[in-house]
């Protein structure tokens, strides 16, 4: 489809057209994505690790700082390292999490949970940049994140927005070394809607539209006199951006449309909000939304701190999965909690928690993963993996695995270099029933 | 078309004998072949011309007032009653105008002409043919015609005054054929010729017969007719006579002063400057030099046919103070011609000092022989780098783009070397000069500015990942030091030879910036320098050898040898030798947690910079090739070209920097001298320019050569190199219109499209927006904090170990303290959340920030009397303090200044008063700008990879100009654009000024009436319609 707010390619366009003359759909709707690896993909064998995805959107939820795994998936109640905290039941049977987290233990049907997953990283850029897109950073090269991946190998279905969208967060995870167009989209604030799609102030329809056509006026002596590649695109730009802003998709950005009830029910902050809008975007067709939580680099005051994140994290998480699972979405949606690395076992002097990337936790519910599963185990210090150990590629070969995603599909940097979805990661197939 | 305005009608008038038609037929053909038939008088095609009665009066206007000049071919049927008529008119127009030099005979036999003098020179058909003959016609006639050249090569300049260029006419005809022993001389002539710098007026002395005359003449004709006069906007020459001379007149010196004086008056305006008030109006200077050059008595003399037939009296002449008044002309016309106008007169002057010593006074008795002047208007340079891409014209069949206007270059050449457009001001002043050179004169003015350093450091950021947000603020300090070896001109050699030899504290030398931004990476940053500097991309032999190229592992490896030694991450404990002193504070070298994070804290403004070490590079463990083991540790070596002997000096890093940066490197120089071509014309004589093969060869070689002496000759100034280029014809013709195949080479019919960078175009929207934008910083801590770094740093390393230890045990004491007592709240905290008291947990809460707020208070304080304030507080520091105090004086000062010459000065910051912070140019925000920032929806590079910049179309930017504040930013009352159009008084000049400001030209009449509609319609609000309109067109945001 058209990517809108991203990179208007014209030879695309023109393919489009060509191949979809009559469509009811209008002009310019198919990313290259689409046209390229689509049909690519028609002809291809089912070589690798590709299965038939039992998901199809993702809702990637960061914990941006490094998530202390003991005090949230991995408790160690009683013990030196496990501190205050005590676990709690679950709704899947001998499952046991932090008592930090009783909405989302309440879910734990629907849920899997690692705990043996394992970084080389130990600072928080590397360490986010890593889990973003599998690869450590290097100074030559960007790599993308799953946003793009999918995008670049599964191709995008709304017609005007964009495929990937991220509220908060930032840095690693973007394009990278692909197009540009494959860029989530980057939101601040989950509330305002999507950035200038609305009229300026003080200027009605009418004068906007009398506006448009004074701007083609002046630009055709231009247009006709540099008939070239930039010159299109930048009217398809404007024709794209003209589409968008009188798009009813546009309306998935607008909170304001939620019942007042729904949006408390999510939390009256920006990780809540940004589920919610999460959820709406992924109603109109849009495929992964990544939400950030900052605020887990909890140095001092470990105690203090975490349960006023895992506060906002559990309301939003657990209102998010009923709310996804009453429409129905959740079979074809993966929900994925994911941090940097741990924290250490030991609590320091300022009752705080250090960077611990030798095992730590991650989530992954929906999307038809087998719930109440836990994968993996650390010691009773959670200082060692002792069963499954995760690397980080693994994990998101996981989730690729999960979206029917070819792990294997070689995609070339423009420098010609290889890369793949998560970098050779190993997925845990058992996760998926 | 014509240059001139008294260009008569026809170029060449023949005049031959019936029996030649045949061949005189042929030579006419070819003539019109180039210059068409109206400009030849041919009698059979002017057949119904001349009939009727009275042909011989029509037949001699023809000659004598409609030709440019006339050929007559003399042979022994000449002199035919026919002929005889022709004969006499054009006799006439010898005498009458020999010094406009319109005759040129052609003598098909040795029948001598009555009237026609031996020094007159004629064509000599010897065993001509007619082509050749003709040709040799239009040799003669684009010589004396240059402007004529147009038709079928359009010049630059069409602006340029109508003058023509005036032609040689006297000396040239003193050449010999052969000039024997004076070869020396010739090259010294050329070689004050071509030199720039020196002198501008040269004299030969010599005694009289020495040849003086004839080497200059030769000189002229051999040398630079034959070089086609490289640069030479005008060329002047005249002769005066010596005794004994049989020249007899001035010849072409009046022409030279008609055509060189008027320049006497006061340069035109800087282009940036709005012209000042009655400038430019005053004739006196040039009148009075006029007067001076011209006394009466030659004027008469010089009148009558007197001249032709008496040569003047020998000895003392009565016109010898006419010479000494020109002489003094001219040494006044060339103090005014230099460096005004872009023009250096060079003048090669003959002097004779012979009769000086019997009848006058030494200084002024010399005697002016022959001389000629030459006023350069563009570098020779760029003239030979015109006619290298030309050459490849014809081998290609390109069809070059015609010249572009002066509104388009004017543009071009603002966003091209300053990064923005030119405000209306801007563009007036320089538009509305008319002056010969204008453009080489504003692309001079403009590389001196503020934002041509403001552009190229953009440039430079991209190419080196530049980032300001860094650990420490390090960032900031090689930022600064890019930005400062911009300013200075640093040679490019240079430049590269300190950042790969950089060492030490990062505030003592930013150039370490490149080793810290691949802080850590060593290999990474060996692939990134030969990838910049030798355009040669290794990065996949980092892991085995190139799949593509024929770099193998090995010879990666030995590259990164070179400078795996370098330290990126220092020890300042190390550093400073802190372990006795620890030892004798703490009674041992293990500390406490504390004491390491205050010596940490202490000692950060040390921690960053390099180091060279001793530290081997190893092969990887899975090395898997047969050259070598894994893990064997490798030396040093070279990719290509000379072997750098290690241990020559004291490291291998500058022996592979004198490598890596010298002339003699096979890559250096093509790769710079690539990326500025690409940088100025939009493409590159070679692409990519990043990734050379070994059968890589430039689209036009002979020009990549050429292009690289120069860049040698300069010795690697960057600066004077690309205005080499911006001075070429080449660049300033009009963009190339279709799509360019990225596919094949391109031949530069001219520069390409391109859509504005993302810096160009913030910083155009910038201009609109807020008066000088060149000059607007802001503080954003960059300079100040490096400042403030580095005398943190410069006094640690001067303190005793002993008292930077004590330091550090106060602070440990009460962080010491601090934990004790914060562990003991938080524990009451703990509990008061289990029992849900909110009441207590707040106050608790409390008493903790409390007590973190004393604490950082005390660190402080300690910190500040052990003068190392800083790290850890925010209460402002001595430095902080101290450049307060600077400002502060400086501003009484300027007051005091003010008051006591009574005028109202504004403060510096008044100019952007009610300008919002944001509006600054991008070389003085963050780099990168922020996500979501305007820049970065316009594709500036986010600093991850080497020119990770992009124009590709986003529909975001779309939203962004459509709907975004920067509108207002631009529709702001006391913009430059709307002062612009609230001071234009009709509504004509509104929508002009308008135009201008935004397009740097005038509305079209389409435009004018699109224009017109909207303000019928919507009356003033029309304008502000319009404005948001032409922000969103094409036009606004490509560079033509």
């Amino acid at each position: 489809m058209k990517d809108i707010l991203f990179k208007a390619d014209d030879s695309t366009r023109r393919q489009f057209m060509r191949m979809t003359a009559g469509s009811t759909l209008g002009v310019g709707l198919l990313s290259q994505a689409m046209t390229e690896d689509v049909f690519a993909a028609a002809g291809a064998t089912e070589e690798g690790a590709r299965k038939r995805p039992t998901a199809r959107n993702v809702i990637y939820l960061y914990m941006s700082g490094g998530m202390t795994h003991i005090d949230t998936f991995d408790p160690k109640p009683g013990s030196e390292v496990g501190g205050p905290v005590k676990a709690i039941p679950t709704k899947a049977d001998g499952v046991f999490i932090s008592e930090y987290l009783p909405g989302i233990a309440q879910h734990m049907d629907k849920a899997a949970i690692v705990r043996s997953l394992t970084s080389t990283q130990g600072a928080h850029a590397q360490g986010n940049y890593y889990m973003h897109t599998s690869y450590s950073p290097r100074g030559t090269i960007k790599h993308p994140g799953l946003g793009a991946w999918i995008q670049k190998l599964d191709g995008k279905t709304n017609r005007t927005l964009p495929a990937a969208v991220r509220v908060g967060g930032g840095g690693s995870g973007g394009a990278g070394f692909m197009e540009s167009k494959f860029a989530p989209l980057q939101l601040g604030n989950p509330s305002e809607g999507l950035r200038n799609s609305k009229l300026l102030g003080g200027l009605s329809d009418r004068e906007f539209d009398d506006r448009l056509a004074l701007v083609n006026a002046f630009n055709k002596k231009f247009r006709e006199t540099y008939n070239q590649k930039d010159v299109r695109a930048q009217k398809d730009m404007y024709e794209d951006a003209v589409k968008l802003m009188r798009s009813q998709d546009l309306q998935a950005f607008d909170l304001s449309k939620e019942d007042s009830k729904i949006r408390e029910a999510y939390g009256d902050n920006n990780f809540g909000q940004g589920a919610l809008l999460a959820r709406r975007l992924l109603e109109n067709d849009v495929r992964f939304v990544e939400v950030n939580l900052g605020g887990w680099d909890t140095h001092q005051n470990n105690f203090v701190s975490v349960p006023q994140r895992t506060a906002t994290l559990d309301q939003a998480v657990s209102t998010l999965l009923t709310d996804l699972e009453r429409r129905g979405m959740l079979e074809e949606t993966i929900v994925v909690i994911a941090t940097e690395f741990g924290r250490t076992p030991r609590i320091n002097q300022n009752d705080g928690r250090d960077h611990f990337p030798k095992a730590f936790s991650g989530f992954i519910a929906g999307g038809g993963v087998k719930g109440g599963t836990v994968y993996g185990k650390t010691d009773e210090r959670a200082e060692n993996v002792v069963e499954g150990k995760l690397q980080v590629p693994d994990f998101n070969a996981t989730i690729a695995y999960g979206l029917g995603l070819p792990l294997d599909k070689v995609i070339t940097s423009p420098s010609g270099r290889p890369f793949t979805i998560a970098h050779k990661g190993r997925p845990v197939t058992e996760l998926f029933g | 078309m014509s240059g001139s305005k008294e260009s008569k009608r026809f170029a060449i008038a023949v005049s031959f004998p019936g029996e030649h038609r045949d061949f005189v037929k042929e030579i006419v053909e070819f003539l019109a072949a180039e210059l068409g038939r109206d400009r030849i008088f041919y009698d059979e095609w002017y057949e119904a011309e001349l009939l009727g009665t009275s042909g011989d009066l029509k037949l001699t206007a023809c000659y004598s007032e409609q030709g440019e000049f006339i050929v007559p071919f003399f042979s022994e049927f000449y002199e035919k009653p026919w002929c005889g008529l022709e004969w006499d008119t054009i006799r006439e127009i010898l005498f009458e105008h020999r010094n406009d030099d319109m005759v040129v005979p052609v003598r098909m036999d040795n029948t001598e002409i009555p009237g026609w003098k031996k020094i007159d020179f004629g064509i000599l058909l010897r065993e001509r043919s007619a082509k050749e003959i003709a040709d040799l016609f239009l040799e003669v006639y684009f010589l004396r015609h240059p402007n004529e050249k147009s038709k079928v090569e359009p010049e630059v300049a069409p602006t340029s005054s109508n003058e023509r260029k005036i032609a040689p006419s006297k000396i040239v005809r003193h050449a010999p054929d052969h000039l024997y022993g004076r070869d020396t001389e010739l090259d010294l002539l050329d070689t004050i010729w071509e030199n720039r710098q020196g002198k501008h007026i040269h004299s030969l002395i010599a005694w009289g017969g020495a040849g003086k005359t004839a080497l200059v003449a030769k000189w002229m004709t051999d040398r630079m007719s034959a070089k086609d006069w490289p640069g030479v906007e005008r060329y002047f020459d005249w002769s005066f006579y010596s005794q004994g001379s049989r020249e007899a007149s001035q010849t072409s010196s009046d022409a030279f002063f008609d055509a060189a004086l008027p320049r006497r008056h006061p340069p035109p305006p800087r282009p940036d400057l709005p012209r000042p008030r009655g400038v430019g109006q005053s004739p006196r200077p040039h009148q009075k030099t006029r007067i001076l050059a011209t006394p009466r008595g030659t004027r008469r003399r010089r009148r009558g046919r007197q001249d032709l037939v008496s040569p003047p009296i020998p000895g003392i002449s009565p016109t010898f103070p006419f010479f000494l008044l020109k002489i003094r002309a001219i040494f006044l016309s060339s103090q005014c011609l230099r460096n005004r106008d872009n023009w250096q007169l060079r003048a090669v002057f003959c002097w004779n000092p012979q009769k000086s010593m019997k009848s006058l006074p030494f200084f002024v008795s010399a005697i002016l022989l022959a001389a000629i002047a030459t006023a350069f208007s563009y570098p020779v340079e760029s003239r030979k780098i015109d006619a290298l891409v030309e050459a490849n014209y014809a081998k290609f069949d390109i069809t070059p783009n015609p010249p572009s206007s002066d509104e388009i270059f004017l543009r071009r050449a603002y966003l091209d070397i300053i990064g923005r457009i030119p405000t209306k001001a801007e563009a007036d002043a320089w538009l509305s000069v008319d002056a010969p050179g204008k453009r080489s004169k504003l692309v001079d003015y403009l590389m001196t500015t503020e934002g041509f350093t403001s552009h190229f450091y953009n440039y430079w950021a991209d190419i080196l990942r530049l980032k300001t947000r860094t650990q420490g603020g390090t960032g900031a300090a090689y930022i600064q030091w890019v930005k400062d070896a911009i300013t200075s001109n640093k040679p490019y050699d240079q430049f590269v030879r300190e950042m790969v030899t950089a060492d030490g504290m990062v505030w003592d030398n930013g150039a370490v910036g490149y080793y810290l931004r691949d802080a850590g990476m060593p290999l990474d940053n060996m692939s990134n320098t030969s990838q910049i500097f030798l355009g040669t991309q290794l990065v996949c032999a980092q892991c085995h050898d190139h799949p593509f190229d024929r770099w193998s592992q090995m010879d990666y490896y030995q590259m990164a040898a070179f400078t795996y030694g370098v330290e990126t991450r220092i020890n300042p404990q190390q550093m400073l030798d802190l372990d006795d002193a620890m030892k004798r504070q703490e009674g041992r070298r293990t500390t406490s947690r504390n004491m390491r994070r205050a010596l940490n804290d202490i000692l950060e403004p040390l921690s960053y910079g390099t180091r060279e070490t001793e530290r081997n590079l190893k092969l990887p463990h899975d090395y898997q090739y047969d050259n070598a083991a894994p893990e064997d540790v490798v030396k040093p070596g070279v990719l290509f070209g000379s072997d750098v002997r290690v241990g020559r000096s004291d490291s291998s890093r500058d022996e592979y920097a004198e490598w890596l940066a010298s002339p003699d490197n096979p890559r250096f120089t093509t790769v710079i001298v690539n990326r500025l071509w690409k940088k100025v014309m939009g493409v590159g004589l070679i692409e990519p320019i990043d990734d050379f093969k070994d059968s890589t060869v430039a689209s036009n070689p002979e020009l990549m050569k050429y292009l690289e002496e120069q860049i040698k000759r300069l010795q690697y100034d960057q600066r004077a190199f690309i205005r080499l280029l911006y001075n070429t014809k080449t660049y300033q013709r009009q963009a190339t219109g279709g799509d360019v195949p990225t596919d094949e080479p391109y031949h530069f019919p001219g520069p390409i499209l391109k859509r504005m960078s993302a810096e160009q175009l913030w910083d155009s929207v910038v201009t609109l927006s807020i008066p000088e934008p060149d000059k607007r910083t802001v503080n954003n801590g960059g300079r100040y904090n490096i400042e403030k770094m580095k005398a943190l740093a410069d006094s640690l390393r001067e303190r005793s170990p002993a008292s930077i230890v004590k330091q550090a045990k106060e602070i440990a004491d009460v962080m010491d303290d601090y934990d004790e007592k914060s562990s003991k709240i938080r524990e009451k905290l703990l509990a008061a959340q289990e029992a849900d008291d909110t009441e207590r947990v707040t106050g608790l809460r409390k008493d903790l920030n409390d007590l973190n707020r004393d604490r950082n208070k005390l660190i402080a304080s300690i910190n500040n009397s052990a003068g190392t304030g800083n790290m850890m507080e925010s209460e402002m520091s001595m430095f902080e303090i101290r450049a307060k105090e600077r400002e502060e004086a400086e501003e009484k000062r300027r007051l005091a200044e003010a008051k006591k010459s009574g005028k109202k000065i504004q403060k510096p910051t008044d100019t952007w008063k009610g300008f919002g912070r944001h509006l600054v140019r991008a070389s003085h925000l963050p780099s990168p700008a922020p996500n979501g920032h305007f820049l970065r929806e316009f594709g500036q590079s986010d600093r991850e990879t080497i020119e990770n910049a992009s124009t590709d179309a986003s529909v975001a930017q779309a939203l962004m100009l459509l709907n975004s504040n920067i509108s207002k930013d631009v529709l702001n009352k006391k913009s430059p654009l709307m002062q612009a159009v609230s001071n234009a008084k009709t509504q004509g000049e509104k929508q002009d000024a308008i135009f201008y400001s935004i397009y740097s030209r005038p509305p079209t009449d389409n435009e004018r009436e699109l224009f017109d509609l909207q303000l019928d319609l919507k009356g003033d609000e029309g304008y502000e319609a319009v404005i948001y309109a032409l922000l969103n067109t094409s036009e606004f945001s490509f560079v033509q």
